[in-house]
């Protein structure tokens, strides 16, 4: 049996969100209509709105239907700390668990030169050009700690060099609870050069 | 037919996200050359390969399949080896791109390989090296067009085949060779001392004079073969000297 025109049009606009495949797709496709259409109709107009009104704030890029986004607008945040991460995602994550209370820049990805994303597709220029005009004190750099994440965090130290800026770079190690013995070597290897006196 | 390529020496050369938790790889084979292959599942949470499929570092990896798509079975660390310092990571992209750019699929260099992973443990060795990175960088240039059937023409003057002479000026034509400059000679490719192709060509390149040289002749032999589609790694050198 083929589903009606509509309701393919739903299953197949439910695939477009990541780790749904066709078969849970029709699973929401069919929960809504049976059981909650108000949930449908609230759905569409919370998906409708966002789409159409939230951007990049002007001064971190994260996203936000504001022209600046509340971290950024906060007069209780101390603005001499900028704190940059490849996604909202790890902002909002670093926000819940580490009681930062600096500013944000959020790359919105990494550098990859083979697949032609460079400097100013992250919004550097961007950033280079707050390091000058404003009175930032030290950069934290909390890109991923995957190769990408590490070649885009030197060569935002390059830029904060440039303006005598204090760079730091967020540890990588051993994860809470976890034993040496199932640690993957890389990590271990890190964590091992990067040790601290106690 | 179905192959099985058990523990082969690799390096990751470009990772692309695929679905949900996959990645499809382009990785550099010692004795297959270049193959694309899916690493299923790698980028779920509690994936341990995530962590070691990355561009840079020496692998060991198993692959199954047939076609142009493999599978990877199987990967461990060759070796562990420390991060590349800070200003390298610039010249390690651009050592890659240039592999990717000009190595088709399956066209076997085991040379190539050697000279790759030798160029990568320089760079990582570049802060305690004397010898600087763009060194470095020029002699790989040269060996990878010697090593895929491009090598470059640097003892004699490819019209008169005469050796070259460190007082003259040549001119480097494409494909072809150095021809002497003359007073009414058109100029054919970049203009460079016979000392720097000398200089080259005994890969001795200690004064900047040269290296200057050798940089403009590489970059238009190169684009010559990478066509007009500009390397993106080097984005990441003029970013920098610009800010």
């Amino acid at each position: 049996m083929s589903h009606s025109p509509l309701i393919q049009q739903l299953v197949d606009a439910f695939c477009c969100l990541p780790g749904v495949g066709p078969k849970s797709a029709q699973r929401m496709a069919y929960h809504l209509l049976e059981r909650d259409r108000d949930g449908a109709k609230l759905l569409s107009n919370a998906l409708e709105s966002a789409a159409e009104k939230v951007g990049h704030c002007r001064e971190c890029r994260t996203f936000t239907e504001a022209d600046i986004c509340g971290i950024c607008d906060s007069p209780r945040r101390n603005r001499s700390l900028l704190c940059i991460v490849e996604s909202p995602a790890d902002a909002y994550a670093i926000e819940q668990s580490t009681g930062f209370d600096g500013l944000y820049f959020v790359l919105m990805g990494h550098l990859s030169p083979l697949d032609g994303i460079g400097p100013e597709d992250i919004g550097l220029d961007v950033l280079a050009q707050r390091l000058t005009s404003e009175a930032i004190e030290e950069l934290i750099v909390a890109t991923n700690s995957t190769v990408e994440g590490e070649a885009t965090a030197h060569f935002i130290s390059g830029l904060a060099q440039d303006n005598n800026i204090t760079v730091s770079r967020i540890a990588h190690g051993v994860p809470l609870g976890g034993e040496l013995e199932y640690v993957d070597g890389q990590t271990l290897f890190h964590a091992f050069s990067g040790r601290r006196a106690l | 037919m179905s192959q099985r390529i058990e523990n082969e020496p690799c390096f990751v050369l470009h990772r692309r996200d695929f679905r949900n938790t996959s990645l499809i790889l382009e990785v550099f084979s010692v004795n297959h050359g270049r193959v694309a292959m899916v690493a299923k599942g790698a980028r779920r949470p509690k994936s341990r390969t995530n962590a070691l499929l990355q561009v840079f570092q020496p692998l060991l990896i198993s692959w199954t399949g047939k076609g142009d798509l493999h599978t990877l079975t199987q990967v461990e660390a060759a070796e562990y080896v420390k991060p590349l310092a800070g200003g390298s990571y610039a010249s390690a992209y651009y050592l890659t791109e240039l592999i990717f750019r000009l190595l088709k699929h399956a066209d076997v260099h085991e040379e190539l390989f050697t000279l790759y992973a030798k160029a990568l443990t320089a760079l990582r060795e570049s802060e305690t090296n004397s010898q600087p990175i763009e060194v470095g960088l020029r002699l790989f240039e040269k060996q990878l067009l010697q090593e895929l059937g491009y090598g470059l023409v640097l003892d004699h003057d490819v019209n008169t085949g005469e050796s070259i002479d460190p007082d003259y000026y040549y001119h480097y034509v494409f494909e072809h060779g150095p021809v002497i400059c003359t007073e009414n000679s058109v100029p054919n490719g970049p203009k460079l001392s016979g000392r720097s192709i000398i200089a080259l060509n005994n890969e001795t390149l200690d004064d900047t004079d040269c290296l200057h040289d050798c940089k403009r002749l590489m970059r238009s032999v190169l684009q010559g073969y990478i066509g007009d589609k500009p390397l993106q790694s080097r984005l990441l050198y003029n970013h920098r000297s610009m800010s």
